[in-house]
């Protein structure tokens, strides 16, 4: 399915740029608002969904259909009220790394300030593709979004999200052989369809099994996933 | 043409869920699980009337069926055993059945072409094998790797092709490709039908079908879904007789081959067999083009269509030295800057003696197709060059050149011929330039009739009639406008034309050099070979199609006006508050720390004009300046955007300052060489070029081998070059065992370097412990490490 993305947060990309506060010469300013400007329009959200109920063995969550443990301690917690869940894939598609590429031909740093617009888009895409959901299956309470690689969970769980969900057919989505989405602007996540509020505990870098040492992390970036 | 109906058949993934059979990694070992059910299905659809069935062969891959343990020839001839068993005792054909392998292909993913065309290969040979009577490959959404596909099945077997991609209702596929750029380039390779199947009903697909059916002559297949599939419940909402009485209307568009994709069943068949039987598909017409095509740009030659002619080192010492150090970024900068200038083909062309042509020419064509969409022109005279490169285009391209040599056409031509590419025929032979437009003519009369008894159609034969400069020889201008009018004029070809030469020799050659393009396109040239960078040659085109009243109301030549003196500015005039500045900073400094391109040129330019050595410039102005700006990026007070813009202005100034000594025949300012790289299995390498970009800007030659490095790249470039300082980056978890293999290799093969680390999943404990020397953080501490190592 395609999904249509208006605007996505400036604050996130210079977050993503690692800017400390200084001031943004009004070149630099306007450099970055044309950036976001382009990457709205060569942007292609594809997205696609499942829903699985859950079968709990124990401690640990099995999809009913086909019979697939969710492995790690970490996604088990998140989805502990939950007796189904959703898995989500969603990309911007390949144009987007086409005029990055191009942009580092031309000029480094909008390839890098799109890059950085990529990363903050393809969030935005999640959120809406979430509230979507949300409203289709006319669901309340969702939980985080989990992504294989967070935590304790391997990101060669990668390979199960992109079966299971047939990325390929319906969106073009695919793994390389080290479990890298491509198109690279493209996230896969699990999110628990919960009876009661959740407290927002997995999203992002916080439950990333490389928290503590990631450098992208503490210059104020991220890997873009 | 096509004119009896030919039935496929319907789905296998919803038969093998009605029956029961749950898929799990590959549905193909099913085949040898459960042959009895897979005959039954295929049965059926016999039944129901198809004239061909497909194999259960989808996802047989090796890659794909990595998981499951079994062989692709295994799974294969399983597969078509269970199919033939069930056609036995009819006509029913059974096609190897071929989905996509699973894997982006390069430049977005990391299959190279060559692995995916190996793939398919032993896909396709154990099909033949097996007894398929023909192969069609379906479901595919990478032109790329159709072509691997096709190409795999046209030199490794002698089965029949079909091939049916799937497209969005926008008319493209999930990799952009456009309906007419399939058609053409697949009907250029030769395969013997084409069509659409998967992701649509058969009402969605119809304009999709309509824009195929006018763009070639091949039968045309569809295989649409049962319409839509509601997303909670995965059911289709088109029953069999709807279905089939849309897919009846195919037969009035001239489509000749159909069946059903997901969602349909031998119902389905059977109801189409029923509604459409006896009937013929209506004829179609069509109107053949002139037209080249990268996947996701058509470009028809319908008027005046620009070759950029810059992608060639012929006396260009700076693109011989890109050349011989693999600098690919000047390449690519040629290649961008003329796709912005307005090219519509670029011309390809790296021939030096001391290099290896065709394995550059693959290099080359690969990485421009990764950074632009514009058609190629492969330009070579070597069969083994023009061969390598036509291969790994992606789309359909031009071949530049033949002559009228016997010897020649008969090497070339069949090259041109296989892999569809149009060909450009120089009016000339062994004898060399005739002195005549009526010689010219009749050379290239004998080139077009050679050419199309290889097979070549006439509208993809191009004609240059060939210019020497006016200098030297006054009197022969004038025969080559001649010759063009005739050509155009009685043998109805499009006209190519290398321009620049005209004007060698003169001074103010843009003038002569434009003078003739207009008087050349008054006579028939409508390709010209020209530097689109020059405002002056475009705007002869523009004017030209204002007068001849091909652009319509002057529209383009009004907005190119428009947008003329704002390009005068930025291309000529340093922005001035460098100049009025107060600050008692030397002008280039400040213009790189306000990452000021144009004036970072314009002063180098005449610093070096005032004498200044570039050395001087490099180590008294260039590296103060960037010092200055990773100091203030370091402490905060400017951030990554400004830290590059910076670097990029530096980088400016560097290019001059190469230029100048390229010239003067010396050897370039290197502080030394540095190989990066980012590892084998990680594509992430923005941070990697970062790294590089910075290190160029202090004077290093950096060696970039790209991402997704084989470690052996790596060892053997080290070796090889003798390179003392290897960078190499990784980003994700599972691709820092690559790095620590890599260093390994290197280490075991005893050369003497230094290698740092970096990248986002790295620490200085972990670069430790996999045997770097060192650990940098950020371009700025990779500067500190080079500075320490090389000096």
């Amino acid at each position: 399915m395609e999904i249509k993305l208006s605007e996505f947060s400036k604050a996130e990309v210079l977050q993503y740029l690692g800017w400390r506060g200084s001031e943004i010469p009004k070149d630099v300013q306007n450099q970055i608002d044309e950036c976001i400007k382009i990457t709205l329009e060569t942007i292609k959200p594809r997205w696609t969904y499942k829903v699985f109920d859950i079968d709990w063995k124990g401690e640990t969550p099995v999809l009913k259909e086909p019979q697939i443990a969710l492995i790690g301690n970490d996604i088990a917690t998140m989805l502990k009220d939950c007796k189904k869940c959703i898995f989500m894939a969603a990309t911007l598609g390949a144009d987007i790394e086409r005029v990055i590429r191009m942009a580092e031909i031309r000029n480094m740093s909008n390839a890098i300030i799109l890059d950085c617009c990529g990363s903050s888009a393809i969030e935005a895409v999640c959120d809406k593709v979430e509230e979507e959901i949300k409203q289709k299956l006319n669901i309340e309470y969702l939980t985080d979004r989990f992504s294989a690689g967070y935590g304790d969970m391997p990101i060669s769980f990668q390979n199960e999200m992109v079966n299971l969900l047939d990325t390929q057919r319906q969106i073009g989505l695919m793994l390389t052989d080290s479990c890298i989405l491509t198109p690279r602007k493209s996230v896969t996540a699990i999110i628990g369809i919960a009876e009661t509020k959740q407290t927002k505990r997995f999203r992002g870098c916080a439950y990333c099994s490389m928290f503590e040492n990631c450098r992208f992390r503490k210059a104020g970036k991220t890997c873009g996933k | 043409m096509e004119n009896k109906i030919i039935y496929l058949d319907g789905a296998m993934g919803t038969m093998l869920q009605k029956n029961g059979l749950v898929a799990g990694h590959s549905p193909e070992v099913l085949c040898l699980t459960e042959p009895e059910k897979i005959k039954m299905i295929h049965k059926a659809y016999i039944d129901a009337g198809s004239d061909i069935i497909y194999a259960n062969t989808f996802g047989a891959n090796s890659y794909k069926l990595k998981k499951s343990g079994e062989s692709v020839e295994t799974v294969v001839k399983a597969a078509i055993k269970c199919a033939k068993d069930a056609a036995g005792g009819t006509n029913c054909k059974v096609a190897l059945d071929v989905g996509p392998i699973g894997q982006l292909l390069e430049p977005y993913g990391t299959l190279a072409f060559e692995s995916a065309y190996e793939i398919f290969k032993e896909m396709l040979v154990a099909g033949e094998s097996a007894g398929a009577d023909l192969v069609i490959f379906e479901t595919m959404t990478d032109l790329y790797e159709v072509k691997a596909a096709v190409l795999a099945a046209k030199e490794n077997t002698k089965l029949p092709i079909y091939v049916t991609m799937t497209f969005e209702q926008n008319g493209r596929t999930f990799t952009g490709c456009a309906v007419e750029a399939m058609a053409m380039t697949l009907e250029g390779l030769g395969v013997d039908a084409i069509g659409v199947n998967c992701s649509l009903g058969p009402k969605e697909l119809m304009p999709i079908v309509e824009r195929m059916c006018k763009a070639t002559t091949l039968p045309i297949i569809v295989k649409a879904n049962a319409g839509l599939p509601d997303p909670a419940t995965s059911k289709y909402d088109i029953d069999a007789a709807e279905f089939a009485e849309l897919m009846e209307k195919y037969l009035s568009m001239g489509v000749s081959i159909l069946g059903g994709c997901c969602g349909t069943t031998p119902e389905y068949i059977a109801e189409i067999v029923k509604r459409t039987q006896g009937k013929t598909p209506s004829e179609r017409q069509i109107t053949r083009h002139s037209e080249v095509c990268s996947p996701t740009n058509v470009v028809r030659i319908d008027g005046v269509r620009v070759i950029g002619e810059r992608i060639n080192p012929t006396g260009k010492k700076r693109f011989q030295q890109a050349l011989r150090e693999g600098d690919m970024d000047y390449i690519l900068h040629q290649a961008v800057e003329q796709a912005d200038a307005g090219a519509h083909i670029l011309d390809v062309n790296v021939g030096l003696p001391d290099i290896d042509e065709a394995e550059m020419m693959v290099k080359v064509v690969k990485a421009i197709q990764g950074v632009t969409d514009l058609p190629l022109q492969i330009d070579s005279t070597k069969p083994e060059v023009i061969e390598a490169g036509l291969r790994v285009v992606n789309g359909k391209a031009i071949v530049n050149s033949v002559n009228g040599e016997e010897e020649v056409l008969e090497k070339i031509l069949p090259i041109a011929k296989k892999y569809g590419a149009a060909v450009v025929g120089l009016a000339m032979d062994s004898n060399g330039l005739p002195p005549t437009a009526e010689q010219r003519f009749e050379i290239a009369k004998r080139i077009m009739k050679k050419a199309m008894e290889y097979g070549i159609p006439k509208e993809d034969i191009f004609i240059d009639c060939l210019t020497l400069t006016v200098s030297a020889e006054q009197d022969k201008a004038v025969e080559t406008l001649k010759a063009m009018q005739m050509v155009r004029d009685n043998l109805g070809l499009h006209c190519v034309l290398g321009v620049s030469n005209i004007s060698f020799g003169l001074p103010c050659r843009e003038l002569v050099t434009t003078g003739f393009l207009t008087l050349a396109m008054a006579h028939g040239l409508d390709m010209p070979i020209i530097n689109p960078n020059s405002m002056a040659v475009m705007n002869a085109i523009r004017v030209f199609n204002v007068i001849y009243n091909r652009d319509k109301n002057s529209q383009e030549y009004i907005e190119a006006c428009m947008k003329m003196p704002q390009q005068t500015v930025v291309a000529n005039a340093p922005q001035q508050n460098i100049a009025e500045s107060t600050d008692d900073q030397p002008p280039l400094i400040r213009a790189v720390e306000k990452g000021l391109k144009e004036d970072c040129k314009a002063i180098t330019q005449s610093l070096l004009e005032s004498g200044m050595t570039e050395l001087d410039i490099v180590n008294t102005l260039l590296i103060p300046a960037l010092d200055l700006v990773g100091d203030r990026f370091e402490k905060g007070a400017v951030f990554l955007p400004q830290l590059i813009n910076s670097a990029g202005a530096a980088q400016e100034a560097f290019e001059i300052i190469k230029k100048s000594i390229a010239s003067k025949g010396a050897k370039s300012v290197s502080k030394g060489k540095i190989i990066v790289a980012t590892v084998k299995g990680d594509i992430h390498d923005i941070g990697k070029n970062i790294v590089k970009t910075i290190l160029e800007n202090y004077g290093y030659q950096v060696l970039d081998l790209g991402r997704d490095v084989p470690i052996e790249t790596v060892v053997n470039t080290a070796i090889e070059q003798d390179v003392k300082l290897i960078g190499l980056s990784a980003l994700m978890t599972t691709t820092l065992g690559s790095m620590e293999q890599t260093i390994k290799a290197l280490r075991d093969a005893n050369h003497d370097c230094k290698i740092w680390v970096g990248g986002a999943v790295l620490t200085p404990e972990y670069a430790d412990k996999i045997g770097a020397d060192f650990y940098a953080r950020d371009a700025k501490e990779s500067v500190d490490i080079a500075r320490k190592i090389l000096g």
